[in-house]
């Protein structure tokens, strides 16, 4: 008997120390107009369902996508075999440019769109054929050996 | 013990002083044919106790106002279907506790120490009075935040809502029956991990200074 009343009151204390610690919680007001469940409304929350289902399928569907092509780019980085450069190459010295060089002096595109401007385009843009020191030279001749001409006997000393 | 007693019955909210003597049931018939100042009535009617329901479980102000939001959103969209018998306010309560869970913050812990700071009360007492009253409320918040939801649930809807059990029972889905057990064992629960708190000073008669007894 003592035991239960003893139990009671301690439920007792134990009700009114959780009445006691949600007071200050009781003393909250809400900070929500109706308006703003309105505006809710109206943009389709609460209605359980997406206003715009569409959208955020198409949207999941191409997220998805995007993951899966990163992870085969990924996975065929990782596996797969690096890609190497045929043994043997064979060039073509007579149109190789690395052998034959073909001379560009032509401004950048800016500097003779620029220069155009300048010009009003009354001239025609400079072309490569017109410098001349930009032709391309045609092979010299073989070089001949030149034999010095045979040394003049040495005269006597003349009188001035 | 009856000044515990007198202390609850002043904490317990005034019924609808919204000016409006019309029901719930009057009040949604009302909105379903276009009246929105009856909807505003509801919404003025309820929307604290569903703010602090969801503050209780959330213990974010901000994701209280969201669930207030959306819980009086899903009212107005279920209007059509809503037969209230006597009150809305159990179906109304049984959305804000969803919607609470749904909106609890993850990734941050828990603690209903952040509450019960910030709930501080003014007291009439001494600064080291009101320190004390505030570490009381802050290991009792504890204790009831260790509890499971269901339990926290019944706990929070009686203590806090000052509901009663039939209607908590409407709200959470289960027998009186049911109501009743999981209270009594939230309550063993309680006194086992505050008997451990022997600076609570969990005496039957605690004298209150505040509350309004003056």
């Amino acid at each position: 008997m003592r035991q239960d009343t003893q139990r009671l009151a301690e439920d007792l204390a134990v009700e009114a120390a959780l009445r006691d610690a949600f007071a200050p919680l009781r003393a909250r007001r809400a900070p929500v107009g109706p308006l703003r469940v309105r505006a809710a409304v109206r943009w389709g929350r609460g209605s359980g369902a997406s206003p715009l289902p569409w959208t955020a399928a198409i949207a999941r569907l191409s997220e998805l996508s995007v993951a899966v092509g990163m992870s085969v780019m990924v996975f065929i980085a990782a596996f797969g075999t690096p890609a190497t450069p045929a043994a043997t190459q064979t060039v073509d010295e007579a149109s190789d440019p690395a052998i034959h060089p073909v001379p560009h002096v032509s401004a950048p595109v800016d500097d003779s769109y620029y220069i155009r401007w300048l010009r009003l385009d009354r001239y025609v843009p400079m072309q490569d054929w017109l410098d001349p020191s930009v032709v391309r030279i045609s092979p010299l001749p073989p070089l001949r050996r030149v034999e010095p001409p045979p040394p003049a006997p040495i005269e006597p000393d003349r009188p001035y | 013990m009856k000044r515990t007693l007198r202390r609850a019955a002043s904490l317990r909210p005034a019924p609808h002083d919204d000016g409006d003597r019309r029901t719930d049931r009057e009040l949604v018939y009302a909105a379903r044919v276009g009246e929105e100042a009856a909807f505003d009535l509801l919404f003025y009617r309820y929307r604290d106790g569903v703010y602090r329901l969801s503050l209780a479980i959330t213990k974010d102000p901000q994701a209280a106002e969201e669930v207030v939001v959306d819980t009086f959103a899903r009212a107005y969209h279920a209007l059509a279907r809503l037969e209230p018998d006597d009150t809305l306010r159990p179906w109304l309560y049984r959305v804000a506790i969803n919607e609470s869970y749904d909106h609890r913050p993850r990734g941050v812990a828990q603690t209903p120490l952040d509450l019960a700071e910030e709930l501080a009360m003014p007291d009439d007492g001494s600064p080291a009075r009101m320190a004390e009253r505030a570490e009381e409320r802050r290991v009792v918040l504890a204790a009831v935040g260790a509890l499971d939801e269901k339990h926290r649930a019944v706990v929070a809807l009686h203590y806090l809502g000052d509901l009663p059990l039939a209607e908590i029972a409407l709200i959470v889905g289960a027998p009186v029956g049911t109501v009743k057990s999981r209270l009594h064992y939230a309550l063993r629960t309680l006194r086992v991990h505050l008997a451990q708190h022997p600076g609570l000073a969990l005496e039957p008669d605690r004298p209150s200074a505040d509350m309004g007894e003056k």
